[in-house]
């Protein structure tokens, strides 16, 4: 049997640091701006949208750069913050699902295979990324959706900025003929002048060659150029170390007054939480809190698990924990709340116990059964005793995933 | 006060003092050790943490002057380290202690012994009396396998149960677990059901280790702690509330496999293995095969490791995963030259660990330890 077709989705953020400079500076907006070195051997490192119309491009000398747009405002790479922006980004990526692979500090591919049933299918996922984007970092990203790596990054950069581009499978005999072979991966300068040399110039000139003749000429590239020009891509989204925390926060348009119902949104976040951990096949050992109040305090608690956990009751029991000590020392209406599960481990590996645990066995099996209907029914057919409406607000918890 | 003492034995004593002493404690008292000079009784120590406490009595006293005095334990310990005479003097000068040893004075300045709290007294009559030298092995052989902090069940602590004729010491963390036996050649006054804490348990090893082992040591319980009396020293630990897990259901009955293999060499392959494991990657691979034990561990940032050691076994091929901390500390509690029998089910089920001969005799009674896998997948 012939397994799914995955979907793989590829982002990539429009003039990552340009944009970051332009948001925080409204007067840039508008305006050609070049990020990068702003010394004499300085080199771009973004061009904003507005400086690319005169040639002015990445990796450019900033002194050409200068001269083709002498209008330019230059400013120089302010690593920090754009560090702390990336970071946040690949927060939101990660919520969506562990198998995230960074290729820089703005562009990652994505699997989300099988998502279909928790996020909608990878387009959904893809605009709600695109939308979270927008709304958290008041950026602009382009997504590409594809069976693979290769045509998701090619449909990245087909619609930028601010596309979403999707290559079905069969989109590839129309799509890829027609582009000039620098666009496949791995063709650099030099390969890219040694195809042209042979007469080669677009992809379709490409598929004119026979496998052997390609081998040949390129050695064991050629296979690989032959496989890539037919659209075909075996790499696997490989997640860069594992995720780090699985999160979800959730800010209120007006200041909760009552802890209790604080703490019922608190109870939603720990079953998504803890059923991403299930779903992604890890464990936590550390939960955290978040809270912010009064005149935007922030408070960050986190206690760490005996034994590493991805079980519902025992996550609950540490985050209430936590929520209780702090409504003991004080409750004040709370604007944002969240919880985390951090310190994440695979399991294999897990020291099993000498003495029986019925709880935890009785709480596995339950958080399995929950687990099992809401994959068939979407997210909002059961929750645990006393569980509200799931947490949904800001588009943080998508919608129910489209019936089959 | 004034006494003079043989160095190495006020060393050895102080030692004593000075493993139960806190190391540091916001009451000072508690860092202290007592000495009490009379001409009746001689020169004893004590020092208490109030969880532990030793009285010992140094023998070889000569008392010039009765008296009393409370000084740092650790201090002192270092100070009388560094005496080069056989012999060594302390005296009192108002409440102050000094040490001269040579052309170095010392001066400590000494703690209001009002404040020293008295450890009890053993009482006339013991519970029960255990030879020295089996109720070390039983601890040696069991300690390690406490829990080191405080969790459900009364886990951080050592079961010890007397009964009758029979003597058991029980540790486990929830993980593994070790239970030692051994025979009483008389009967107990009175049966004995406590748990006691490592540290209590690590002073009486070390108080039996340096004193003679062929000795008897009085059990008694009284107020919540347990007294025992090794000739002239007397440990008293407080007693650990809780419940003791029901640890004779999961010592297996049976098993469907075993092997057996040398101490040694199993040792030697286990620290070899261990040299390819990570804090994140700390289990170990086991494959059971006739006539050979294969080894494996791989810690993805460092490398792999696999190590072959010969066994006795005929059954099925296995596999099953271990943190191989707990299989040397096992280890290295049994006979190193002697072959042990490993019995298992399969990579879930608890496994076994014992001397081949089941009774190691009357100084080591039986051993059994059992320990949990880790699932391998």
């Amino acid at each position: 049997m012939r397994s799914a077709p995955r979907r793989i989705l590829h982002l990539d953020m429009d003039a990552f640091f340009a944009a970051i400079e332009q948001r925080d500076r409204p007067e840039l907006r508008g305006l050609p701006v070049l990020i990068g070195g702003t010394g004499r051997r300085g080199v771009v490192s973004t061009a904003s949208y507005e400086a690319r119309p005169f040639g002015c491009r990445s990796a450019m000398p900033m002194a050409v750069a200068r001269r083709l747009c002498p209008d330019a405002v230059v400013l120089p790479t302010d690593g920090r913050k754009y560090a702390a922006v990336s970071e946040r980004l690949f927060e939101l990526l990660r919520d969506v699902t562990p198998l995230v692979e960074p290729l820089s500090v703005d562009e990652a591919f994505l699997d989300v295979t099988g998502c279909e049933r928790l996020w909608g299918d990878a387009v959904s996922v893809a605009r709600k990324l695109k939308a979270r984007v927008r709304e958290d970092l008041q950026l602009t990203a382009s997504v590409g959706v594809a069976p693979n790596k290769f045509l998701a990054k090619l449909a990245s950069d087909l619609e930028k900025p601010d596309g979403l581009t999707v290559i079905e499978e069969e989109d590839i005999d129309r799509v890829l003929p027609p582009l000039p072979v620098e666009r496949l991966w791995g063709v650099g300068p030099r390969t890219a002048e040694r195809l042209h040399a042979a007469g080669v110039r677009t992809i379709g000139d490409l598929r004119a060659w026979s496998v052997p003749d390609l081998e040949r000429a390129f050695g064991s590239s050629g296979p690989h150029f032959a496989r890539l020009a037919r659209g075909q891509d075996t790499r696997v989204v490989v997640p860069d170390g594992r995720a780090k925390s699985i999160s979800q926060e959730r800010t209120f348009p007006v200041d909760l007054e009552d802890p209790e119902d604080v703490r019922d949104v608190l109870r939603g976040q720990v079953e998504d939480v803890a059923r991403r951990l299930r779903r992604a096949g890890l464990k936590a050992r550390t939960v955290g809190l978040k809270i912010r109040y009064g005149q935007f305090e922030t408070i960050s608690r986190s206690l760490t698990l005996r034994v590493a956990s991805d079980g519902t009751a025992e996550l609950m029991e540490a985050a209430f924990t936590l929520y209780a000590r702090w409504v003991r020392r004080g409750f004040q209406p709370v604007r944002l709340i969240g919880m985390g599960a951090s310190q994440l481990v695979e399991p294999g590996g897990e020291q099993l116990g000498l003495f029986p645990e019925p709880g935890r066995v009785r709480d596995a099996r339950l958080d399995q059964a929950l687990d099992a209907l809401k994959d068939r029914f979407g997210g909002t057919v059961i929750g645990r005793g006393l569980s509200p409406k799931p947490a949904r607000s800001d588009g943080e918890v998508p919608e129910p995933g489209d019936p089959d | 006060m004034k006494v003079t003492l043989p160095t190495q034995a006020l060393i050895e004593g102080i030692g004593h003092g000075a493993a139960v002493a806190a190391s540091k404690s916001p009451k000072p008292i508690l860092e202290c050790v007592a000495l009490h000079a009379s001409q009746a009784t001689g020169v004893s120590l004590e020092a208490t943490d109030l969880d532990v406490g030793i009285r010992y009595q140094l023998d070889d006293a000569a008392v010039a002057e009765e008296g009393s005095l409370v000084v740092p334990a650790s201090r002192l310990l270092s100070i009388v380290r560094e005496v080069d005479e056989d012999e060594t003097t302390l005296q009192t000068r108002e409440g102050n202690l000094s040490v001269d040893t040579g052309r170095s004075h010392f001066k400590v300045r000494g703690e209001n012994i009002e404040e020293f709290r008295r450890l009890p007294y053993f009482p006339e009559t013991a519970a029960a009396t255990v030879p020295a030298g089996l109720l070390r092995n039983l601890i040696r052989r069991t300690r390690f396998a406490a829990a080191t902090e405080a969790g459900r069940f009364a886990l951080h602590g050592v079961l010890l149960n007397i009964k009758g004729k029979s003597i058991e010491m029980v540790a486990t963390d929830g993980r593994r677990l070790a239970r030692a036996a051994g025979t009483l050649a008389k009967k107990a006054a009175r049966d004995v059901r406590v748990i006691v804490g490592p540290k209590g348990l690590g002073l009486l090893e070390r108080v039996l280790a340096t004193s003679d082992a062929s000795g008897e040591v009085s059990v008694a319980v009284e107020e919540r702690q347990v007294l025992f009396r090794a000739g002239g020293a007397l440990v008293v630990s407080r007693l650990i509330d809780g419940t003791f897990p029901a640890y004779e259901d999961v010592i297996p009955k049976s098993s469907k496999y075993s092997f057996e293999v040398t101490t040694a060499e199993f040792a030697a392959g286990l620290r070899r293995t261990s040299l390819m494991t990570t804090r994140d990657a700390l289990s170990i691979e086991v494959l059971i095969d006739p006539e050979t034990l294969t080894l494996k561990s791989r810690a993805v940032e460092v490398g792999q490791a696999t190590i072959e050691v010969p066994v006795r076994y005929e059954g099925p091929p296995t596999r099953i995963g271990f943190n191989p901390q707990f299989l040397q500390d096992a280890l290295k509690v049994m006979d190193a030259a002697a072959e042990i029998t490993v019995r298992f089910t399969d990579g879930k089920a608890p496994v076994t660990l014992s001397d081949l001969t089941s009774d190691g005799g009357e100084e080591l009674g039986s051993y059994v330890y059992v320990i949990m896998p880790v699932a391998l997948e």
